[in-house]
């Protein structure tokens, strides 16, 4: 055996460890995210375009009606990143807005309302936001033009 | 016992443009695409009793989204600032 040997084969095993670690490392880091990609595009959603996405929620909202004997909280959830060309036009994916009814009658303490209700305004078309067939199939079918139909039951 | 919650959704939006790189599409690319207007909205209604889910679903405006989101239609069309950049 050549002198030397072992410590060119431990300097080839650090090699190897090395390049297997960092490749691994780079596997398991996140990709970046879109705003990382394009910070330009992305803002912070306050002021009075956050005010303009909360105002169309509480539009939506007030299509709900107020039943006797139902009492509800709402909650409105807005992302806080906007997406768009400038802060002002910016806008978020989504908006959602909550409410949970409980009946007079029901235990202060139960755990669950006796009604849930969720709106959820999008900047995207139904289909994308929902996912192919199923969302198309859904807005077909429900659309509020027609009666409810048993398809349009349930919640993926 | 446990009862299944019945629920009840109403989706509201129109058929759009479908990109053509759907597949490398993002929601953050689909917004700035898009613009800052309503192109969907989704009510869901639930609850475990159905005279409670009946009252909801029966009182519901269905007009006022509709309403809303023909606005919505209608300042987009309007916008001249959005369709300069497309």
């Amino acid at each position: 055996m050549k002198p030397g040997w072992p410590r060119r084969t431990i300097a080839f095993a650090v090699v190897l460890v090395t390049s297997a670690v960092a490749s691994i490392a780079a596997a398991i880091e996140p990709p970046p995210t879109y705003c990382q990609l394009n910070r330009l595009k992305c803002h912070k959603l306050v002021g009075p375009t956050r005010m303009h996405f909360v105002g169309l929620a509480r539009e939506a909202l007030r299509a709900v009606p107020k039943v006797p004997g139902y009492r509800c909280h709402e909650d409105i959830v807005i992302d806080k990143t906007a997406y768009g060309h400038t802060a002002r036009r910016s806008a978020p994916e989504s908006i959602s807005a909550f409410l949970s009814c409980s009946h007079r009658t029901t235990d202060r303490h139960a755990l669950r309302p006796d009604v849930e209700i969720s709106v959820v305004l999008s900047m995207r078309p139904a289909h994308v936001a929902e996912g192919g067939a199923r969302a198309k199939r859904t807005a077909r079918s429900c659309s509020p033009n027609r009666r409810v139909s048993p398809s349009c039951s349930g919640r993926a | 016992m446990f009862t299944k919650p019945a629920s009840v959704s109403f989706v509201f939006g129109e058929s759009l443009i479908r990109r053509s790189d759907e597949s490398t599409s993002t929601p953050e690319a689909d917004v700035v695409r898009t613009g800052p207007f309503l192109l969907s909205a989704e009510v869901w209604i639930a609850s475990e009793r159905p005279e409670a889910l009946d009252a909801f679903v029966r009182g519901f405006n269905q007009s006022a989204i509709s309403a809303l989101m023909a606005r919505e239609k209608r300042r987009r069309k309007a916008d001249r600032e959005f369709w300069g950049w497309q």
